[in-house]
């Protein structure tokens, strides 16, 4: 049964929204009394003056039609976080999978707060060597087994899969995940994030300063957005964050 | 004498000049050889990528000038090619588009963050590294275009053989530590000193544990 008209509008109306990048992000509860709340969107701008093709099918040379594009339409996977803040600490878990062709961690990406740990949790039936560089950690994770590898420092801290393939090869599987130094929200696949109930920071003495915060985002391919930031209490506040290579 | 017999003299003094200053640089220097030896069994080197050994100095800055080669990073069928370079600190690094359709060069990697900017098939810009460690470079249109640059300090490393053995010439005499790094794990080193006209060697194990 074909939709009414009324809703085959509504559904073109959508989808002209959605294809303008008008990302209509809902305001969050209003915060509890004392504390701020930040919300907003993250997406993907392409470089000023480029014309992206609509597929690397497009492409006249042959060599270049299996070329991947960078997908702008979604970030895929962005973390906005507030630096100055205490750090939530939190625990990011990663799940080792094997199928008969590859190792592969899920999810691919997370997030968790400095002083907290990423879990590696092995669920084939084998053993499996994994590596965090920026933890100093190379551990062997007995089947049904975990490791525990502690995130202490701000940024990227990727993990591998390392053990020597079967059947010759590169080693496999690799994550990324992003340490913040502060309370973080992870963006939703089409870009929404919100930062709830964030503590205001109480300023050291009267008229003195509070400690200076900058609103942090992070990309796993772009480069990060810093923003100084202030909070006052009760503040809910709209951020919409643009990833560019500029 | 005839001048085919003077540039044959001449010829021979010049060789013979060059051979007496390879030879005296090689006494005035030091070579360092060893291996990478991994406690944790299940790992092979040769399928984690390149495994860099390098000399970084102890104590004393080290006083070098840096290679004046521009090593290349060609982008050719929408791939970064080679997809790994090893340069020294300070070197320049040039990356020409050698397909028909525009590419970016980019990093975040700081402090040697920079953005080439948009450019066409025959067009070549370059990066001057500022400091040591890796630096991953992407294009901002095509995914697949990924590389990574790994400057060292100093102008003395290798890259490991498939079985992790390495060797580094030329060194100038002095107390070092030999680094290893690659990207999948954990960098691992070892103090060396170097001696003229000596070859040190050194193990640099890289360990891990159970759970």
């Amino acid at each position: 049964m074909k939709p009414k008209l009324g809703a085959r509008l509504l559904l073109v109306s959508l989808g002209f929204l959605a294809g303008c990048g008008g990302l209509a992000a809902t305001a969050p509860p209003a915060p509890r009394a004392g504390t701020a709340t930040l919300w907003g969107t993250v997406r993907l701008v392409p470089h000023q003056g480029v014309t992206l093709p609509a597929s690397a099918g497009a492409y006249a040379d042959r060599a270049l039609r299996d070329a991947e594009l960078v997908d702008y339409s979604k970030p895929e996977f962005a973390v906005v976080s507030v630096e100055g803040l205490p750090s939530p600490g939190g625990t990011a878990t990663l799940v080792l999978r094997a199928s008969r062709f590859a190792t592969r961690f899920e999810p691919r990406y997370a997030a968790v707060g400095v002083g907290g740990t990423v879990t590696v949790r092995n669920e084939d039936a084998i053993p499996h060597l994994v590596s965090s560089p920026r933890a100093g950690a190379l551990v062997s994770v007995l089947p049904g087994g975990s490791a525990e590898i502690p995130a202490r420092e701000p940024g990227e801290q990727r993990v591998f899969e390392v053990s020597a393939p079967a059947g010759g090869g590169a080693s496999g599987a690799e994550a990324s995940v992003y340490v913040a130094s502060g309370p973080f929200a992870v963006a939703s696949s089409d870009g929404r994030w919100v930062l709830a109930e964030l503590p205001v920071p109480v300023k050291s003495e009267p008229g003195g300063a509070a400690a200076p915060l900058v609103l942090h985002a992070w990309h796993p391919r772009f480069p990060p957005i810093d923003q100084p930031l202030s909070l006052a209490a009760n503040d809910s506040r709209r951020l919409d964050l643009e990833f560019q290579v500029r | 004498m005839n001048r085919a017999c003077r540039l044959l003299a001449s010829a021979a003094g010049v060789l013979f000049a060059l051979a007496a200053v390879s030879s005296s640089a090689a006494e005035s220097t030091g070579t360092v050889t060893g291996k990478i030896r991994v406690d944790l069994p299940g790992i092979d080197l040769s399928t984690l990528g390149p495994v860099v050994v390098y000399l970084d100095s102890v104590g004393t800055p080290v006083s070098f000038t840096p290679p004046t080669d521009e090593p290349e990073i060609s982008q050719k069928g929408a791939k970064f090619e080679p997809s790994f370079l090893l340069v020294t600190n300070g070197q320049t690094v040039r990356i020409p588009n050698d397909d028909s359709i525009v590419h970016n060069a980019f990093s975040y990697s700081r402090p040697n963050a920079f953005d080439l900017g948009l450019y066409p098939k025959g067009d070549a810009r370059t990066i001057t590294v500022r400091e040591p460690g890796p630096i991953r470079i992407y294009c901002s249109i095509h995914k697949s275009m990924n590389a990574m640059v790994f400057a060292t300090p100093l102008p003395w490393r290798a890259i490991a053989d498939r079985a992790g053995a390495f060797r580094i010439d030329g060194a100038p005499p002095g107390h070092y530590r030999a680094v290893m790094w690659n990207e999948r794990l954990p960098e691992s080193a070892q103090p060396v000193d170097v001696a003229a006209g000596q070859t040190s060697n050194v193990e640099i194990s890289v360990g891990g544990s159970t759970r």
